[in-house]
């Protein structure tokens, strides 16, 4: 008897313990620091944010440098590679290549999905033309990309196929095609708001981008493509519904880690100490007498008088000056916005399709608005002069010789230095325009200017069997001239 | 205190006052018959004792009522004798061969007599664990116990200790043993960066990264006051660990506190033992600097240079530094061996010790508090700590049938750490200092010449300024103890239940001051210009376990006994950090967070573990000396998914003891037993790693970064999809290991051998495996692989000289492992574990090799081995290559002492052959010009040795001699690079020998201590770390050096980033028992 009840008081312990160790005792772990679900209304601007991050960031020091609007300067060396065209696999491999799919496109993917699944059509359209403006972009520094394999690594894809880049630009016109077809106005679709990065929630505006967006991604064909070029552009013009306005991020703000990220990185971080004035682009503007220079650059020496002094395209090793301070610097600022499409590219483009006859309109006046919106982005009243009869940039009267799109092309140039520098340097790989450029001083790719980036080294790691074979930073990408 | 000591005084006056005294006299013998010089005669009860002479005689005046004689001496048995009306009392004494017999503290607090182990362990005593005056318990361990690898980060004090036994077993979990005390699991956290400011990932914060500014608070293991060990118990095998459970998966370190003395058997109401040393740092090793070359660039002198690469030293007097009010300081152009020397200072340690413990037969209680106060060889107190112990404990036996013990103890801990790394670390700056700068002259830096504006340099900040302004504060409280309840409730069956508890609040402040030279002076626009920062985290955690286990032990037949347990285990961690910084301070010197009008960054962390077990284990016992243990274990842990939240893991082992059973008792072979085992454990993952999550969405350029929310009229706050894929399909890891041994004692067990093979493998490793940034995604949490941990481990004890006063023992041990990841998944052939990232030099794993191999990139070479250099005639990097693993090929640790009367004489070596890690001191050190390596060919140009330059005409290559010499221009940066090896320059041997330990220790004779109110004095000159030897290759770092610390053991094995350096200490110490 005595026993039983010392054994039956060991039973109730153990009961005691084992009752008290149910589901709910093992139930957490549901991590309680991160949500497990997120709205495309948080989501949508994440992923807009960090596309413009990169391609406003890394890439726009890449494309400044390549551009020959900027050189590396002298006494420093951190973008000594671009500068000499020294190309590697790890040049911006995971911050850059990276970062677009598993930062931005990995993000808008998630917000495409569940816009398709709520036909939440408006934020569908938003976040498929920066998708396809984020994959226009990888496909043009990379050539062959994965695009109908990517992103599917929640489904189990781990190893995407790469796709050929014509490939890419015909799925990037279908998911624009059909982001636009939706019907913007039905219930299910949120107004967006001031998540809205780009346009504060202004669809009308949406629908331009995309189709500004696909006049770009067509006309980047022409010689590749023409008959794909000529067809696409012709119906579009059927509405002829195009940007007139900036398509830009300007939600910055003057302190750490929410600065335009050029200048939070090269000017607060390093101490402005690698970016000055390409001689390239100096001259141009010099001999041409555009006030757009003294906007865009800081005269050596904190002078407020002048002259400007540009390095020659990659001289970096140069003996004199000694420093940066004897040569101009960019004129950057802590707010300055991040473009995806400037109000001056759309005319352009405009101007491009128009002189190249698959658009109507006139030409001329495209071509003149493109300098003006040129001149009030910097906040310069527009200087009529240098476009009209005998001035500097006076557009030809025909375009023998390409001479219309060579003076188009070059204003573009001018229209992106200091915030478009990545796509000014798609748009010379296109059309030859500037053909002034000057080899860089240490290139070392034998006298070859640079034309795309190198398969990146994470990829390649972990992604062997489907990386195709790295060829030199000076071969064409497909669309190329 | 004091009135505790004039009582006790006072009566042991009386003592001898009053009673009436007798003589008695006696010889001590041996077993062989040989006398016994040195050993110790004690009244029982008293404090009155004598020892023997040469010749083994004593004589000794006893009060009248005295009843028993203690004749005790170490290796022997103690005995006693009753007096009786004895005068004379001869004594054979007879060697202790119970000491190799002895009781083992075994998994779940289990005490069970060694020779029926099944797996080897290593016991080691307090006088073994306090012998150096090791602040840390575990560092005491080192070279003392085969198969264990303990390393101490750096020479800053309370930095972590690291411990692996028996090889890396996880990639991506912990590689570091649990911590057991008193039979209840403890917190080890190791208060790093990496873990202080998030449980699991990192979240960063002001100077945390690794390479820039690593902070190391500790880890928590080392709270535990040494002097409040009774021993340390370590359980290599999972034989010995499976009923742990999940969380001793890597082995587990026993801890068993004092517990009280029974000292009214000895009519005394308490023992008081106090004790106090101070023991003395100094730096161990620093890089071997050249001093030929001073200050300046090309060769050329430049008195704004932070490198030695002018010309060489003339001795002529020069000016130097800045020009400040028109005049500027000078000195003679010629080298100061020591300026980087004489910046350290003498580091001390003062630790003091007392407690009190007594008890009767069934009650005991023990009282402890510490106090250690350590200030590094940094100057100023930013590289200190502080740790203040209370321990209370008591056991009683309420009933017969019930018992109940309580232990309970508070550590508070306020320690500073100086960051390593290489922004604006202080160790990173001397190490460039120019080999003719006088850096302690800068000492003040306030003065003109030294302070922000005009400090010599413009590559570098005054390193005093840096200590004096900048800071990083840690701040513990933590209290952890447990409960014992015991009912026998029969014979055959007892019931324990056992639970503890874990708890500590801390706090982390670092700070660094605005470091803004006024615009216009020599330094204005430094790159190390900081608009100032401050970070405050907050962090707690909790931990409780519990253990209910049954007890049954029965003879089965006359022969065979049984015991039997089974038991129920429930653990619940918690842990929850909030964390708040900001960058820009407004006013200077104030380090608020609400000091600045830029936004603070603000994180908070929570994260809970529950895992519940369920055990069983049968021992069997056949006529003592044939044993059989069969075990078993069943965890359900809340971290991994549902369906694989069980898992079961069983074990066996058995035990042999052959000269038992054969009757084999002579004098050659004394003891005999061979051991068998076969178990297995499981690990669960981490927290949160099978659910997909968002996570707050920011950007990174790798130097800054843009964060949500977005500015602007309305903010933006942002989500992002992770970028790890969680696995709904998790399993725990698996360890399967199988262990043989034996143990040999000869000669009455003067020498003694103890060998283990074990062959260990880990399956289902969980690791987060890369995938291509294409998929969306960077990683995805799944098992994969395989480690396999292979070896072997000798001991050798011996007592080569016992002869009656003088004895010496010698310990050598032996530990060989060959680990290897023997696969991947299918695709996979690379993983990087850690590093420098990028081209750098990097830790990785291959299958088929050992896990933590060094990657770096050597130079191009032709087929034939000849380097190819590129036209400036410097060598061109070629592909990376393994260089080898990180872990070392083999161990040893020889241990040795000398007893003679009261003095004994101990040593360690610690011998550790082989392996390589990477030093950032060889690098900078290369850079800068200060390594002596860089003086080659008198720094006149040279052509690389063998050296060709590649000649590409399309697809046809050749090589042409290369006639081109590295000169001025370039020779800065092929040193940079690291000479002619490159990057493989910047990886060093692991190899090296230290002098762990010496000590001499001397105990006050007690025919000496009688006559004082002690009961035994003890006096000790303490030694640590005094030498160390290292391969000629190594000339710049200590290869214990770490500073990649995640607190995990595997990313730790990869080098120092700026470690600051390690440390001998030397000191003294005095040990009185009242």
């Amino acid at each position: 008897m005595k026993n039983i009840k010392r054994y039956s008081l060991v039973g109730l312990i153990m009961v005691i313990f084992s009752t008290s160790c149910g589901d709910d005792f093992f139930d957490i772990n549901t991590d309680p620091n991160l949500p497990g679900e997120a709205s495309v209304q948080l989501v949508f601007p994440a992923g807009t944010a960090i596309s413009g991050f990169i391609i406003g960031g890394q890439y726009q020091i890449l494309g400044g440098i390549w551009s020959q609007h900027w050189a590396q300067s002298v006494g420093a060396s951190q973008y000594a590679n671009y500068d000499s065209y020294d190309i590697q696999s790890t040049t911006l491999d995971a911050r850059g290549y990276g970062e677009l799919y598993n930062g931005a496109l990995n993000d808008l993917k998630y917000v495409r999905d569940q816009a398709l699944a709520t036909e939440n059509w408006n934020y569908y359209l938003m976040s498929t033309v920066i998708s396809a403006y984020t994959y226009q972009v990888l496909t043009d520094l990379y050539d062959n990309i994965p695009f109908t394999d990517a992103l599917q690594g929640l489904d189990g894809l781990v190893q995407p196929k790469f796709d050929e880049g014509t490939v890419v630009y015909d799925g990037l016109i279908t998911m624009l095609d059909e982001a636009l077809e939706k019907d913007l106005t039905v219930a299910t679709s949120i107004p967006p708001g001031a998540d809205d990065i780009i346009f504060g929630g202004d669809m009308d505006m949406w629908v331009q981008f995309a189709n500004t967006l696909k006049l770009k991604i067509y006309l980047r064909q022409v010689n590749a493509r023409e008959s794909v070029a000529s067809a696409g552009i012709q119906a579009l013009y059927q509405d002829a519904n195009f940007l007139a306005a900036d398509a830009h991020m300007t939600q910055f703000a003057d302190e750490l880690n929410r600065r335009n990220p050029v200048y939070e990185t090269e000017v607060d971080f390093s101490g402005f100490p690698n970016l000055v004035l390409s001689n390239t682009l100096l001259t141009y503007l010099d001999n041409n007498g555009d006030a757009r220079l003294d906007a865009l650059f800081n005269f050596p020496n904190d002078d407020t008088d002048g002259p400007h002094v540009g390095l020659i395209q990659g001289n970096f090793r140069a003996q004199t000056p000694t420093n940066k301070d004897g040569l101009s610097q960019p004129a950057l600022a802590p707010l300055d916005p991040i473009y995806f499409i400037s109000e001056a590219e759309s005319y352009f483009l405009q101007a491009e399709a128009i002189v190249r006859g698959y658009g109507t309109g006139d030409a001329k006046a495209m071509y003149e608005a493109g300098i003006d919106a040129s001149f009030a982005k910097l906040g310069l009243t527009p200087d009529a002069t240098l476009y009209a009869a005998g001035g500097a940039y006076e557009f030809p009267a025909t375009n023998t010789g390409d001479a219309q799109i060579k003076a188009i092309i070059e204003q573009k140039w001018v229209s992106m230095v200091n915030s478009q520098g990545l796509e000014s340097f798609f748009e010379q790989n296109r059309t030859g325009f500037p053909d002034f450029y000057t080899v860089a001083v240490n290139n070392v790719t034998a006298g070859n200017f640079p034309r795309r980036l190198l398969y990146p080294d994470t990829e390649i790691s972990s992604n062997k069997a489907n990386v195709p074979a790295q060829v030199n930073v000076f071969t064409n990408v497909w669309w190329h001239k | 205190m004091k009135k505790v000591l004039l009582t006790l005084f006072l009566a042991s006056i009386m003592l001898g006052a009053f009673a009436q005294e007798r003589q008695i006299s006696g010889k001590i013998t041996d077993s062989q018959g040989e006398a016994v010089p040195g050993a110790n005669v004690i009244v029982k009860g008293t404090t009155i004792g004598t020892t023997t002479d040469l010749d083994g005689n004593y004589k000794l005046s006893v009060p009248g009522e005295s009843e028993t004689l203690v004749f005790s001496f170490i290796g022997m048995q103690t005995q006693e004798v009753a007096i009786g009306s004895r005068a004379i009392i001869d004594m054979s004494m007879s060697s202790d061969v119970q000491q190799l017999a002895e009781v083992v503290v075994t998994a779940l607090g289990i005490e069970r007599d060694s020779k029926r182990l099944g797996y080897a362990t290593t016991t080691l005593k307090n006088e073994d664990l306090t012998k150096g005056r090791s602040i840390s318990p575990l560092n005491a361990l080192q070279g003392k116990v085969a198969g264990v690898n303990i390393t101490q980060g750096s020479g800053q004090p309370g930095s972590s200790t690291n411990v692996i036994l028996r090889g890396m077993s996880s990639l991506g979990s912990n590689n570091q043993p649990l911590y057991v005390v008193d039979g209840v699991p403890v917190n080890n956290t190791q208060l790093t960066t990496n873990t202080v400011f998030s449980n699991g990932d990192f979240v960063g914060g002001i100077g945390s990264q690794g390479l820039n500014g690593g902070l190391d608070f500790g880890n928590r293991g080392n709270d535990i006051n040494p002097n409040d060990i009774e021993s340390i118990t370590v359980l290599k095998s999972a034989s010995a660990t499976a009923l742990y459970g999940s969380r001793a998966a890597n082995g587990a370190i026993i801890v068993t506190t004092k517990k009280g003395k029974k000292t009214a058997t000895e009519g005394r109401k308490f023992q008081v033992d106090v004790s106090s040393s101070t023991v003395f740092q100094s730096v161990l090793r620093l890089p071997d600097f050249q001093n030929t070359y001073g200050q300046g660039f090309f060769g050329t002198t430049d008195p704004t240079e932070q490198t030695s690469w002018g010309p060489k030293f003339d001795g002529v007097v020069r000016p130097w530094g800045e020009v400040v009010d028109n005049s500027q300081l000078i000195k003679p152009y010629s080298a100061l061996p020591n300026n980087v020397k004489d910046f350290f200072n003498i580091g001390k340690t003062f630790t003091n010790n007392v407690a009190f413990s007594g008890g009767t037969d069934y009650s005991t209680f023990y009282m402890s508090y510490s106090n250690t106060n350590a200030n590094g060889i940094f100057p100023t107190d930013a590289d200190s700590y502080n740790r203040n112990t209370l321990s209370f404990r008591a056991n009683s036996n309420l009933t017969d049938r019930f018992t109940a013990g309580f232990s309970a103890n508070y550590v508070k801990k306020n320690s500073s750490f100086i960051s390593t790394g290489q922004n604006s670390a202080t160790y990173d700056e001397l190490l460039q200092t120019p080999r003719d700068i006088p850096v302690v002259e800068a000492k003040n830096f306030n003065d003109p010449f030294f302070n922000l504006d005009n400090y010599y340099s413009y590559y570098s900040v005054n390193p005093y300024f840096v200590l004096n302004n900048n800071g990083n504060e840690f701040n513990e409280d933590r209290v952890y103890g447990n409960m014992n309840l015991n009912y026998q409730v029969s014979d055959a069956v007892g019931v324990t239940w056992r639970v503890g508890g874990d708890v500590s609040n801390s706090q982390l402040s670092t700070w660094r001051a605005i470091l803004q030279p006024t615009p216009g002076s020599p330094n204005d626009g430094i790159s190390s210009e900081d608009p100032g920062a401050v970070g405050e985290q907050a962090f707690h955690n909790f931990e409780v376990n519990s253990d209910l286990m049954v007890n049954i032990s029965v003879p089965l037949t006359r022969d065979i006994d049984f015991g039997g347990l089974i038991g129920y285990n429930v653990n619940m961690q918690r842990s929850d950090a909030n964390y708040a910084s900001v960058a820009g301070l407004d006013i200077p010197g104030f380090y608020q967070i609400s000091n600045s009008s830029a936004s603070p960054a603000v994180t908070q962390s929570t994260v809970e573990r529950n895992i519940v077990g369920a055990y069983a284990q049968i021992d069997l016992d056949f006529r003592d000396y044939l044993f059989l243990t069969v075990g078993a274990r069943n965890d359900w842990s809340s971290t991994l998914p549902k369906e694989n939240r069980s898992f079961f893991y069983p074990s066996v082992n058995t035990s042999f003891v052959f000269t038992e059973a054969l009757g084999i008792s002579d004098n050659i072979l004394s003891y005999g037993k061979i051991r068998a085992g076969w178990a297995q454990a499981g690990n669960d993952a981490k927290p949160y790693q099978i659910l997909p999550v968002f996570v707050p969405a920011g950007v990174s350029d790798g130097f800054r970064s843009l964060n949500f929310p977005l500015p602007g009229g309305t903010q933006v706050n942002g989500f992002e999809v992770s970028n790890i894929i969680g696995s709904p399909d998790l399993q725990p890891e698996i360890t399967t290991e199988i262990e043989v041994g034996f143990e040999l004692g000869f000669f009455q067990q003067r020498l003694n051998f103890d060998v283990s093979l074990y062959d260990k493998s880990i399956k289902d490793l969980i690791w987060n495996a890369t995938l291509p940034r294409s998929t969306g995604y960077t990683a995805q949490t799944v098992n994969l692989g395989e480690i396999t941990n292979k070896g072997i481990e000798a001991l050798m004890t011996a007592t080569p000289i016992r002869t009656g006063s003088f004895q010496w023992d010698v310990s050598v041990n032996f530990t060989k492992n060959d680990n290897k990841l023997v696969s991947l998944t299918d695709g996979l052939d690379e993983i990087t574990l850690g590093g420098l990232g990028g081209n750098g030099v990097n830790l990785i794993a291959r299958p088929g090799e050992p896990v933590g191999l060094l990657n770096a990139r050597g130079p191009k070479t032709t087929d034939d081995g000849r380097i190819i250099v590129g036209s400036d005639g410097k060598p061109v990097y070629g592909e990376r290559e393994v260089m080898g693993q990180a872990a070392h090929d083999w161990t040893a640790g020889l241990s040795t002492g000398l007893t003679f009367k009261g003095f004994t004489v101990s040593g360690t070596l610690d011998v550790r052959k082989g392996g390589l890690f990477y030093s950032r001191s060889a690098s900078l050190t290369q850079f800068s010009g200060t390594s002596v390596v860089t003086q080659y060919n008198d720094r006149k140009p040279f052509i690389v040795p063998n050296s060709v330059q590649e000649v590409v005409d399309g697809d046809n290559v050749t090589y042409v001699e290369n006639a081109t010499p590295i000169t001025q221009d370039n020779l800065y940066s092929y040193w940079n690079d690291g000479g002619m090896d490159k990057d493989e320059a910047h990886v060093l041997t692991r190899s090296f020998t230290k002098l762990r330990e010496l000590s001499v220790s001397y105990n006050l004779p007690s025919n000496v201590v009688s006559k004082t109110p002690f009961k035994q004095v003890r006096l000790a000159l303490v030694g640590r770390n005094l030498f160390l030897w290292t391969p000629s290759s190594n000339r710049f770092a200590d290869p214990e050096s770490t500073t990649f610390n995640d607190g995990q053991g595997l990313s730790s094995s990869f080098g120092e980033f700026g470690a600051t350096p390690s440390t001998r200490s030397y000191g003294f110490d005095l040990r009185v028992t009242l």
